[in-house]
């Protein structure tokens, strides 16, 4: 059975696929203007500018391997997988198949900017909202190699690793749980979005020429998703920059404002799920498990560079719902792991 | 308002409520432990390790005075954010529980944390010559608080050996009795073999301990080309070069020495050299070496310092390291009987306190009695004696922390095992005494404790 949407509940709004690239080469001749303005002839930044450049071109690098392996498998589900082989494996009960979904990230995994087309994918192919929801929030933080870095960074000791674990399927499962109740999800769809998921349902039974149609879809997909990726980067760099590290850090001692200021910080250096747990090992000598725990179970969620990949599908206010509900969550548990202590 | 917005109403007002009530009880709770980081060998064997509580918040208005240490032992404190950094100046005891309290300031009343810290046991080795196998002696290792002894490495005709961070460094003799230096890595023995020049003997080996740097002397027989004479070399293991790099004096030609002893915890050594002249090098850095004067004897470090002990025909002497000052050392009489000879002397402190191996011949029988005698300011009493009649002590050394001695006792059966270089005698064993109740923790087989 192939889950068709109507058309769309909004109209479309035609926009230039342009414009993210326009905002990028803006970005960009705003940087060179900078740096020419600064060099006075030869080629030198000031350190400010050299860090934005730095950290935001740190986050492409970091992510674009993955987003293009997401495009691809992303590609490959809605035209190779069959529907009676994808749609089979789910349960119908919405719960369980919301918990299935979290779990997905076991066979997939791919940092969460690689989820974001992969989740637009299975959106395309009949997935609710809610259950994209779930996948993108959960399968970032329960995959294999997130697992394994987690391990290997805290062992198990000291339970932040099976906090990580427990807290990412049970926000997320919560999230996907309180969207459903929403009286028309697809509307927590952007209007081009909608658009695109019409016209592939149009397409569904073209079995012809899928590997032109893969190659036009893969294109698309690309362009929807880089320059989110970019300005999400760019973003990302200009916070770093603008909100010094030190404060942050510097919180680390009060149980409470330092599991505040590890999601802040989570949420400004956009870093994926695979390798964050490294970097927050370096600041567990400062901060408190629950913080760590807060760290790395909202990083992976919702980040700067997250936002602007998932506003290419959601609205924003369904993205403000679901940014406060996780930040609350996961100070609750940030806060509760520390108060047991 | 719609079904959904109650929903998301409600739920966002719960966890609002739920947030609220945890960061409540946070800001209430007393502070707490999160976890404390500690390297226990590095407490019993380095100075100047650390142990680091992590507190759950940051505490204000923390003093020296607020923190106990249980059993006592001296130590500095450094506060960061929430982190209390310990300093022990001095090595812990081994094998003890340490209680670390803080009393911290809190609203009106005071809070104490409290932590527990274990150190560990030692591992003791020993060179076994005659072992079960005639043809292999052995290297031994066994920890202080039991279990089985270990053989660690196994090769026929071993001469020395010295303990690195994760290798032994092995001298062996062939038939001819010329000497190969080895480097076994633990666990797997893996061996690799430090070039020296050819019909060479190697003595003097010694480790710096946990800076990782090796040093011995080579000597050719007469007529031998290069010829050498008890000339310094250093070997660092983790340059992987194959080959010792040779010890150059003031002269800026390679050094030869009487003796030599590495400084604790640095990678510098205090060699003497045949003029009896002191000089303090640190063979990793080009710096030239510091003379600090001529002395008869090394007599090694004060336990937990840099103050080195030399001795002279007319008394003893310590030189702190760290400002060059010379001081004479005076220790108090040892009240043995007048005609007793004094042996082999360890400081155990500034204040004069120190073991002698005393012996006391028995013309009529015929024999010896050999004793280790504690002396100090407070008088001097017999801390270890031999439980035969006629077993020689041989030598003494001090753990690292000056907990224990370990003392190389001669059966009277024991021979002559006839080595051409650190010869030693058949029925030798080692015992591990107690230096502050003289009681024997450990019989180990063997000699050449690994504190030596």
């Amino acid at each position: 059975m192939v889950l068709t949407r109507e058309p769309a509940i909004a109209p479309a709004r035609r926009r230039s696929r342009w414009r993210p690239v326009l905002v990028l080469g803006a970005v960009l001749l705003v940087l060179v203007g900078l740096r020419i303005a600064t060099s006075g002839g030869t080629v030198s930044l000031t350190n400010a500018v050299q860090d934005f450049v730095t950290l935001s071109l740190s986050v492409v690098i970091e992510s674009l391997p993955f987003v293009i392996l997401g495009v691809l498998i992303s590609t490959v589900v809605q035209l190779w997988v069959p529907d009676r082989w994808f749609f089979a494996i789910l349960p119908r009960n919405g719960v369980l198949r919301r918990g299935v979904l979290s779990l997905l990230g076991v066979l997939l995994p791919v940092c969460e900017c690689g989820n974001v087309p992969l989740a637009r994918g299975l959106v395309v192919r009949g997935l609710s909202v809610p259950e994209a929801m779930t996948f993108l929030l959960a399968a970032p933080i329960l995959n294999p190699i997130t697992i394994v870095t987690t391990v290997q960074a805290f062992g198990w000791g000291d339970g932040i690793v099976v906090w990580r674990i427990l807290g990412g399927f049970l926000i997320a499962n919560f999230v996907g749980w309180l969207l459903t109740r929403h009286p028309h999800p697809d509307a927590m769809l952007t209007p081009d979005f909608q658009a695109a998921c019409a016209a592939h349902a149009h397409d569904a039974d073209d079995r012809t020429h899928r590997l032109s149609r893969g190659a036009r879809m893969v294109t698309a997909e690309m362009s929807a998703v880089l320059p989110a990726l970019f300005v999400g980067s760019a973003l990302a760099g200009l916070i770093q920059v603008a909100i010094s590290r030190e404060v942050l850090v510097g919180l680390g001692g009060d149980p409470v404002l330092s599991v505040l200021a590890l999601m802040a910080l989570a949420f400004v250096v956009a870093m994926c799920s695979n390798v964050d747990a490294f970097f927050v090992l370096s600041l567990g000598s400062t901060f408190s498990p629950g913080a760590i725990v807060a760290f790395l179970v909202f990083g992976p969620m919702i980040d700067v560079k997250m936002l602007a990949l998932m506003r290419t599908t959601f609205t924003a206010r369904t993205l403000l719902i679901v940014t406060g509900v996780v930040a609350l969550f996961v100070a609750a548990l940030g806060l509760g792991l520390n108060l047991a202590r | 308002m719609t079904p959904w917005h109650r929903t998301l109403a409600i739920v966002v007002a719960a966890l609002v409520v739920v947030v609220g009530g945890l960061a409540l009880g946070n800001a209430v709770r007393p502070p707490g432990v999160v976890r404390a980081d500690y390297d226990g060998s590095a407490l019993v064997e380095q100075q100047g390790a650390r142990v680091v509580l992590h507190l759950d918040r940051a505490v204000e208005g923390l003093k020296k005075a607020d923190i106990t240490v249980v059993p006592a032992a001296s130590f500095s404190f450094q506060k960061s954010g929430a982190a209390v950094t310990l300093t022990f100046p001095d090595r812990l005891k081994y094998g003890v529980d340490y209680r670390l309290s803080l009393r911290l300031p809190g609203s009106g009343e005071r809070t104490t944390l409290e932590q527990r810290i274990r150190t560990p046991w030692p591992t003791v080795r020993t060179l076994l010559r005659d072992a079960p196998d005639p043809d292999a002696d052995q290297i031994l290792s066994r920890s202080l608080d039991g279990g089985a002894t270990t053989v660690d490495f196994a090769a026929p005709r071993i001469a020395e050996y010295a303990e690195l961070p994760s290798q032994l460094a092995v001298t062996t003799l062939d038939d001819n009795g010329a000497a190969t230096l080895q480097l076994i890595t633990l666990p797997e023995r893996s061996a690799d073999t430090i070039t020296t020049p050819e019909h060479a003997s190697i003595d003097l080996l010694r480790s710096s301990g946990p800076s990782g740097l090796l040093g011995y002397t080579l000597t050719t027989p007469p007529g031998v080309e290069p010829a050498l004479d008890h000339v310094l070399e250093f070997y660092d293991p983790t340059s992987a070069a194959g080959i010792g790099t040779p010890i150059t004096g003031l002269d800026g030609q390679p050094l030869s020495v009487l003796d030599y002893v590495w400084v604790p915890g640095t990678t510098s050594l205090v060699a003497q050299a045949t003029d009896q002249s002191l000089l303090l090098i640190d063979p990793t850095r080009g710096d030239a070496p510091v003379p600090l004067g001529s002395h008869g004897e090394l007599r090694g470090f004060l336990p937990n310092t840099s103050t080195l002990v030399v001795a002279d025909p007319d008394g003893g002497s310590t030189i702190d390291l760290t400002t060059g000052e010379t001081t004479p050392l005076a220790v108090p009489g040892d009240e043995q009987p007048a005609g007793d000879y004094r042996g082999e002397v360890t400081v155990l402190d500034a204040e004069g306190r120190y073991l002698e191996v005393v012996s006391s011949p028995d013309f009529t029988r015929g024999a010896t009695d050999f004793r280790v005698v504690l002396a100090g300011p407070d008088g001097a009493r017999e801390l270890y004696r031999p439980a035969d009649d006629g077993t020689r002590i041989r030598q003494a050394c001090l753990s690292p922390n000056a907990q224990y001695l370990a003392v190389e006792t001669v059966s009277p059966e024991g021979r002559s095992d006839d080595y051409p270089q650190t010869p030693a005698f058949t029925a030798i064993s080692t015992v591990v005494v107690d230096v502050s109740t003289g009681a024997v923790a450990r019989g180990l087989p063997g000699f050449d404790p690994s504190w030596c």
